[in-house]
């Protein structure tokens, strides 16, 4: 038996002073007899006799007291355990903290995780002697808060400190690690109770478990912002870009309102409408919006909060420089010609001196040579040639290589055609991994975008001049991918604009340099940054604005829910591990049953026989 | 108040102790003993022997039958009584008090004895094996000595009879009458004092003193009963069935008690003290043979 309120079960002290009562009130009178071993001898006589009577006469007593025992009992919500195996059990507990379990849609306003944590609790209770339970609490990723255990305090404790953070489900992760404990049960049967709403893909197969789910939630109907981005034009404007969908039998038609986070000022606002399971996709401009956070609101309620607000940090991008060292030519002289915002010297730098006079710039198009010290950038093209000391190396030429196969989904090669590339003569690169391969010919690559931890680099082996590249509708395409691929990295020292809540907040700072955070929920936390200079803070597991501190000065970072999966907030009857369909099944978790009610009952019938027996003997 | 009325005690005068074994006493009393001896009253003939006083010759049976015949006579004896009374804390119980009535009983006794030329030796047994005693009494002059010290005994201690009586058996070794008054009651049993008693080769009597309440107590409900002499509690529920379990332990004991007696040819007297004590005196004292 155990109890919900074991507080109440200080009550059975007043058990003292019904004993004392009745025994102050039966009056028992003291007398002097000459001799009182007869009647030793007579109470002898009677000794089984005189303890029925004895209980008869107490019954008042014992009814009093049993009355008593029964209130304590169904005062202190005493439950009784109900599970019939007969062997040790062992239990591993998954409780989902995803976003989505802190939709208060239950009983008395209470959160999905309210109601998996008593839930959990029931659980708790059922374990008996020799049961072990492991307690792991699920977002993204598994964190196990217990290992097996019998300790129920220690499960308590761990169950009740948990909180939802804004993250989706993703138990595939949370399968792995389930998996190495049936291996580790060594042949015991592992029994999984997935505390959920279900608002996960299939995680993958679990053999060897016994897999209960124990849903909870009721509400369905939900309207959530699922994707914000700042997207800065190649002219240097940016906007706001807004996803607002429907999730469930309601049409979407709220209000989306651009906000400053200071003061929580209204910049725009638009109409968001779609049909039932539609999107609405929504641009603000913020060419006149001053830097700063800025919150995405969908105004109006809906069962889930969290996917109505989205946050970004808005900034004004400084202007990416480029150079070109070489002799040049014709088709690369002015880069801006491909993405617009670009800033270079209008001539091709001849010299490594005059390149290194340039400056600092993001991108180097090398073409023909390189210099024997290219100064650090961030991007490189390299037309027939390549850096000197690389990992990359020309091995010789080869003349008129055909174009074998090229990347069709590779940003840098997206939309663009390359069978009817002609080049009349092409280094033979060496040193280049195959994923970095983007037009490939029997002879050698014939285009690659090569990424270093210092540099992303795409080198073309061939003279322009040389090919028929330039003139095809590919070059400009290559072109413009490439410098927006290059560009759409952040330098050193950018800051993005917005995070995906739980995805690390990183700054680059002196080394050693201390980065403060304060995050939107909870204290401030300080981080160091290590020998690469760059200080993270993993924890964005809330959503909202991240204060921040560094040498630099005062900053600030976004992190939103933005999760599709998550705004789904439709429980399911059901989830599917491997193509195995696991049903619903609550009763995993009523072990317990509340006496409350059977104990007044009975309370009740003693107080009536009580009372009977009281007017009888009056 | 005195132990006897005066009215009580001209009647008492009219008694006298009847012992059944008569036992040579210290000095001449109004007692017929065996021993022929030279008092007035004849008792039997005997042939003349040679050396006989001749002033006994009975001249009358020599005239008819012509033989020489001696006269015999009772010698006169006085008798000693004793009177042994149990003063535990147990006879200090009833209304009026065992130990009264006991004491009572025994003043009776012995100023009928002293009446009678007896001498009479009052004793209080006290625990452990204690006797206070004012020695032998003799002649109606001590009878104010006699009720004096009886009426000065209080109860105190437990229950010294066992040892008392063999103190008694020991160094007094009364002859004549004993008579023991007593509530016998002893959780112990009275076994081993009745045997001491009966050591004393005279007339043993035993006065069992009761208080009504211990025979038939009458009670129901919740006591707590201290025993008097030890002051041991015993919780007890008196319900008809433990009241009717006391009567049987007491009938038993009280029956065990007059067996030890007959076996020691004690000749015991069981009274309460809801009879009236003239009554116990004047009749049944006299129909048990202890007065006449």
């Amino acid at each position: 038996m155990s109890f919900l309120a074991p507080g109440f079960l200080w009550l059975m002290a007043l058990s003292g002073p019904i004993v004392l009562l009745y025994f102050f009130r039966q009056r028992q009178e003291e007398r002097v007899v000459p001799t009182n071993f007869l009647w030793a001898q007579a109470i002898q006589d009677t000794r089984t006799a005189a303890v029925l009577r004895k209980f008869l006469r107490s019954l008042l007593l014992l009814l009093q007291l049993a009355f008593l025992a029964l209130a304590v009992l169904a005062l202190a919500g005493a439950t009784a355990t109900l599970w019939s195996s007969g062997s040790a059990r062992l239990v591993v507990a998954v409780l989902d903290r995803s976003a989505s379990m802190g939709i208060a849609d239950g009983e008395g306003g209470r959160t999905r995780l309210a109601a998996a944590k008593e839930a959990l609790g029931n659980a708790v209770e059922g374990l008996r002697e020799g049961d072990r339970m492991m307690l792991v609490a699920v977002d993204e990723r598994p964190e196990v808060l217990v290992p097996f255990t019998g300790e129920k305090d220690r499960l308590r404790r761990a169950a009740a400190a948990v909180e939802v953070r804004d993250l989706g489900t993703d138990l595939s992760e949370a399968v792995v690690l389930l998996r190495s404990q049936v291996t580790a049960a060594a042949g015991r049967a592992l029994e999984v109770i997935v505390l959920s709403d279900g608002a996960f893909e299939d995680p993958g197969v679990l053999e060897g478990a016994e897999v209960s789910f124990v849903p909870f939630g009721s509400a369905a109907d939900n309207e959530g912002i699922t994707a914000l981005r700042v997207d800065r034009g190649a002219g240097g404007g940016a906007s706001l870009f807004v996803s607002a969908e429907s999730f469930g039998a309601k049409p979407l038609s709220r209000t989306v309102s651009l906000r400053r986070v200071e003061g929580d000022r209204l910049i725009d606002a638009r109409e968001a409408a779609a049909p039932p399971g539609g999107q609405a996709v929504l641009f603000f401009p913020l060419e006149s919006v001053e830097p700063g956070p800025l919150e995405v609101r969908l105004e109006g309620s809906d069962p889930f909060a969290a996917d109505d607000r989205a946050w970004c940090v808005f900034r004004s991008e400084a202007p990416r420089r480029y150079a070109v060292y070489g002799k040049g030519n014709r088709w690369i002289r002015d880069l801006s010609t491909f993405r617009p915002g670009l800033e270079g010297p209008p001539e091709p730098l001849a010299t490594s001196d005059a390149l290194r006079k340039a400056g600092p710039v993001d991108l180097v198009v090398y073409d023909g040579e390189v210099p024997p010290d290219p100064p650090p950038s961030r991007a490189a093209i390299y037309i027939r040639c390549v850096p000197p000391g690389g990992p990359v190396r020309a091995a010789g030429t080869v003349e008129f290589p055909p174009v074998l196969d090229w990347s069709r989904t590779h940003p840098v090669t997206r939309h663009a055609e390359f069978s009817d590339l002609l080049v009349v003569e092409a280094l033979r690169l060496e040193g280049l991994p195959p994923a970095s391969v983007l037009v490939d010919s029997p002879r050698g690559p014939l285009l690659a975008l090569h990424k270093t931890q210092e540099q992303t680099a795409l080198y073309i082996p061939f003279e322009l001049d040389r090919s028929n590249f330039p003139l095809r509708l590919a070059f400009p395409l290559v072109m413009a991918n490439a410098l927006d691929h290059f560009f759409s990295e952040s330098r050193p020292g950018d800051e993005e604009d917005l995070l995906r809540s739980g995805e690390p907040l990183e700054r680059v700072l002196p080394v050693g340099g201390v980065l403060e955070v304060t995050p939107p929920k909870g204290t401030r936390v300080s981080v160091t940054a290590g020998p690469t200079g760059r200080a993270a803070f993993r924890d964005t597991f809330h959503a909202g604005i991240y204060r921040l501190k560094s040498p630099a000065g005062p900053g600030a970072a976004a992190a939103s829910l933005l999760r599709r999966g998550e705004s789904a907030i439709a429980p399911r009857p059901r989830f599917e591990a491997g193509g195995v369909k696991h049903e619903a099944r609550p009763e995993a978790v009523r072990a317990n049953v509340l006496l409350r009610d059977p104990l007044l009952l009975i309370g009740l019938a003693i107080l009536s026989i009580e009372w009977l027996l009281w007017v009888r003997r009056r | 108040m005195p132990l006897l009325e005066k009215e009580f005690l001209k009647r008492l005068e009219r008694l006298e102790i009847a012992a059944r074994k008569v036992r040579r006493g210290v000095r001449r009393g109004e007692r017929i003993s065996r021993r022929r001896g030279s008092s007035v009253e004849f008792a039997d003939h005997r042939q003349y022997s040679v050396g006989d006083d001749l002033r006994f010759l009975d001249w009358s049976v020599y005239a008819r039958l012509d033989r020489l015949m001696v006269k015999l006579f009772h010698d006169e004896e006085d008798l000693a009584v004793h009177l042994l009374v149990d003063t535990s804390r147990s006879m200090d119980y009833g209304e009026p008090t065992k130990l009264l009535y006991a004491l009572r009983v025994a003043a009776a006794i012995g100023y009928v004895a002293l009446a009678g030329q007896c001498r009479v030796r009052p004793a209080l047994l006290r625990a452990p094996d204690r006797i206070e005693s004012p020695g032998y009494l003799r002649g109606m002059g001590s009878a104010e000595r006699l009720l004096g010290f009886l009426e000065r005994a209080g109860a105190e201690g437990p229950n010294g009879l066992r040892d008392g009586l063999r103190r008694l058996a020991s160094e007094v070794r009364p002859k004549g009458v004993v008579v023991l008054v007593s509530d016998l009651m002893d959780r112990d049993g009275v076994d081993a004092a009745l045997s001491a008693l009966a050591r004393n080769p005279g007339d043993l009597f035993a006065v069992q003193v009761l208080d009504p309440f211990e025979t038939d107590p009458g009670i129901e409900g919740e006591f707590r009963l201290v025993d008097s002499e030890d002051g041991s509690r015993a919780e007890v529920s008196v319900t008809p069935e433990v009241l009717a379990a006391y009567r049987r332990r007491c009938g038993a004991y009280l029956a065990a008690v007059d067996g030890a007696c007959r076996r020691r040819g004690i000749r015991r007297l069981e009274t309460t003290t809801a009879v009236p004590f003239e009554k116990l005196v004047l009749e049944v004292l006299r129909t048990r043979g202890l007065l006449r």
